[in-house]
């Protein structure tokens, strides 16, 4: 965290398709990169040497502008953080954040010793893990397959639709994923009886439920995510291939021994990204698709921390802000360790991270 | 969770560094990469072919990539179009089961009583004002912080820029969120909707990047004329700088659309309630007041309508504006993700 001076780092999309040229497949992105931020420090240490008082003077102006959404920060993201105390105490509505009686880690006892936390975080894991399995390869395919298309009119059709879920909010998805799902009228029931099956409720079947959220969720992020695959392999030198044909390699080949090895480095880097959110789960696809019949296999901590907060006294019962506050501060904490982790291997592994 | 909400690319990972040349023709998309391609490593004009694409044949790979991806845009849009024509069906065709290009029988009963019952102005109206007014007021807010954090002989400048990015990856959550716009007295205002997404630290460095990458001599030679720094600001490095204050506010804009998760927490009153949320309960809750209030106007036999056409009809009502823009702006998303999302 301390350098993260370099977050004002190099690469622009420019240098990632201009990094993808060279021809070195697997350590391309690295250090090109970490040279080209470095230059303003130089302009820093040479005005070092006067009196900070003037130099901070000198600046007014420019703190002047970076004080209304400082303040904001403070107010709108620090000040919550304060609220973690609230994880520590037994919250009485009355008592208020500060006057509440302190328990020190009895809410996490509690959150560890319930049945439902180890269903909840099974959950969570293994709907992200199936979101990386399936999810992650979806929009690479897609680039290869676009990039394919030699009609160009074709090409750009496909792409523009292609995005167009990304632009909908899950709750506009979700009543078109119960139209289309529908037991009673939907179309891929339609499909299913027509081939004479039974049939299918599948937004109230706990083992269909997954196989929902994963489908809908490359649906919806498929063609978005292969805007940045596609600008990779824009990048990529013509001559390559052309050296290729001439040696008699046929379009597999090509694929796999150039298009894909190219992609590999932003590839690795947005995995090992995605690993660090692996806790995010998709609150508000499921928020939206979900219901009491398929808490089992569908409730994520996201959901469940909203539940504790804000449940209604119909659903699941009761409301304890400690216990939701104990959980989220859970789920931040292990969240943030996953990004320092992922981002030190991201480092390590291809020279580059998000600071 | 509803924290990046508002930030550039939505759907992006949350990360720092973009040096942000918007001019650069590399960052046009997909669409300009070939001819891009072209004119940088060879300076041929177009006639370059797509990738590993060979010359020639329309082999059968061809045919069964087109036919995928055909049948990927058909899924995109059968469930939009199925659901259009739903909205426009008489109660009988709205409930018909399978596939069906268009209604037998045509009706616009539930859009008659979406529009009829007014609340969809309401909702308009704050859904607008959300947006137009928090989008001003972020691009204000951060493109100022952006400027005063470019500046590379700032003190302090890494401490301050730590201040904000931790931020982006470590939070108080849901609960301690919600108690603080409760102790404000945002609750039930609809500035709980815009003021807590101003500050969208995301947002902020990608233009603090693009600052930096401007040409220093251009400020210099204004500094020399005598200008100040506010002069400078608003003069010469927001103008040269529009492109990508577009991009960002386009993205929030389609954000605050979009926004619904902190309308549902933080506003109760109906005359608050943003498009996105009327729909949410209205598809959420089988017995809503929203939907007895819609079902207690069918009267008359000519506005009778289903359930299922006024879900379908209220759908569409939400995003009309978003299709009606989408073709139109899609390349500015499109540049947008590769400003801001990816860093290699």
């Amino acid at each position: 965290m301390k350098k993260v001076g370099q977050i004002a780092g190099p690469a622009s999309a420019r240098s990632v398709s201009d990094r993808a040229i060279k021809p070195i497949a697997g350590r391309v992105v690295a250090k090109a990169a970490a040279g080209a931020g470095a230059p303003p420090h130089a302009a820093a240490a040479a005005d070092g040497s006067r009196p900070l008082l003037q130099r901070l003077w000198e600046h007014r102006e420019n703190y002047l502008l970076i004080l209304p959404m400082a303040a904001l920060v403070l107010i709108f993201s620090y000040v919550p953080m304060y609220g973690i105390v609230m994880a520590f105490k037994e919250y009485k509505m009355a008592d208020g954040i500060f006057g509440s009686k302190w328990i020190g880690l009895l809410n996490f006892r509690k959150l560890f010793a319930t049945s439902s936390f180890g269903t909840i975080m099974k959950n969570t894991l293994e709907i992200s893990g199936l979101r990386l399995l399936f999810g992650f390869p979806a929009p690479v395919l897609l680039a290869i397959l676009l990039n394919e298309v030699r009609h160009k009119p074709f090409k750009k059709t496909a792409q523009t639709i292609s995005y167009l879920p990304h632009f909908m909010s899950w709750v506009v998805l979700g009543g078109i994923f119960k139209n289309v799902l529908s037991p009673s009228s939907g179309a891929i029931n339609y499909v299913i009886t027509a081939l004479g099956g039974q049939p299918v409720n599948f937004l109230n079947s706990n083992a269909w439920f997954r196989v929902v959220l994963i489908a809908t969720g490359v649906w919806q992020g498929i063609g978005w995510g292969s805007i940045v695959y596609l600008a990779t392999i824009a990048g990529i030198d013509p001559q390559l291939y052309e050296a290729a044909r001439m040696d008699g390699a046929k379009r597999f080949r090509l694929i796999w021994n150039i298009t894909l090895p190219m992609m590999f480095p932003v590839m690795s880097v947005l995995f090992i990204l995605s690993v660090g959110g692996i806790l995010n789960a998709g609150f508000d696809q499921i928020f939206n698709l979900y219901n009491p019949l398929v808490y089992s296999s569908a409730d994520i901590l996201d959901t469940y921390v909203y539940r504790l907060g804000f449940g209604n006294a119909s659903g699941d019962g009761r409301i304890d802000y400690s216990l939701a506050t104990a959980v989220g501060l859970f789920k931040n904490v292990v969240g943030l360790c996953l990004v320092v982790v992922t981002n030190f291997a991201s480092k390590r592994l291809s020279g580059s991270g998000i600071w | 969770m509803e924290k990046s909400r508002l930030d550039a690319s939505p759907g992006a990972m949350p990360g720092g560094a973009a040096d942000v040349r918007p001019s650069d023709s590399a960052l046009g998309g997909s669409a300009d990469a070939d001819r891009d391609r072209g004119d940088r490593n060879r300076g041929r004009g177009g006639g370059n072919d797509g990738g590993s694409a060979a010359l020639g044949r329309f082999g059968l790979f061809d045919a069964l990539n087109y036919a995928f991806l055909a049948a990927l845009c058909v899924s995109m849009i059968y469930p939009f179009w199925d659901l259009l024509m739903r909205s426009f069906a008489s109660p009988a065709d709205s409930m018909s089961v399978g596939f069906k290009l268009m209604p037998s029988q045509w009706s616009v009963a539930a859009y008659r009583v979406i529009f009829e019952s007014g609340d969809i102005f309401v909702n308009y109206w704050n859904t607008i004002f959300r947006a137009v007014v928090g989008t001003g007021l972020s691009l204000v807010v951060t493109s100022a912080c952006a400027y005063g954090l470019s500046r590379r002989t700032l003190p302090f400048r890494n401490g301050i820029t730590l201040f904000f990015i931790f931020t982006m990856f470590f939070g108080g959550g849901l609960i301690p969120g919600y108690m603080l716009i409760r102790d404000l007295g945002l609750i039930d205002t609809i500035w709980s909707l815009i003021v807590p997404g101003v500050a969208s630290v995301y947002n902020m460095i990608i233009l603090r990047n693009n600052f930096q990458g401007l040409d220093a001599g251009l400020e210099e030679s204004a500094m020399l004329d005598g200008a100040n720094k506010f002069t400078i600001l608003f003069r010469i490095v927001l103008p040269v700088s529009k492109p990508i204050l577009a991009t960002i506010g386009l993205w929030c804009m389609v954000g605050h659309w979009n926004a619904w998760f902190d309308a549902l927490l933080y506003t109760n009153k109906p005359s608050l309630s943003v498009l996105q949320l009327a729909l949410h309960n209205l598809l959420t809750r089988n017995q809503s007041s929203e939907m007895q209030k819609l079902l207690s106007m069918s009267s008359d036999a000519s506005k009778l309508f289903t359930p299922m056409s006024a879900k379908a009809a209220q759908i569409f009502v939400t995003i009309v504006p978003i299709l009606a823009t989408y073709p139109f702006l899609q390349k500015y998303f499109v540049k947008g993700i590769l400003v801001g999302s990816f860093k290699g």
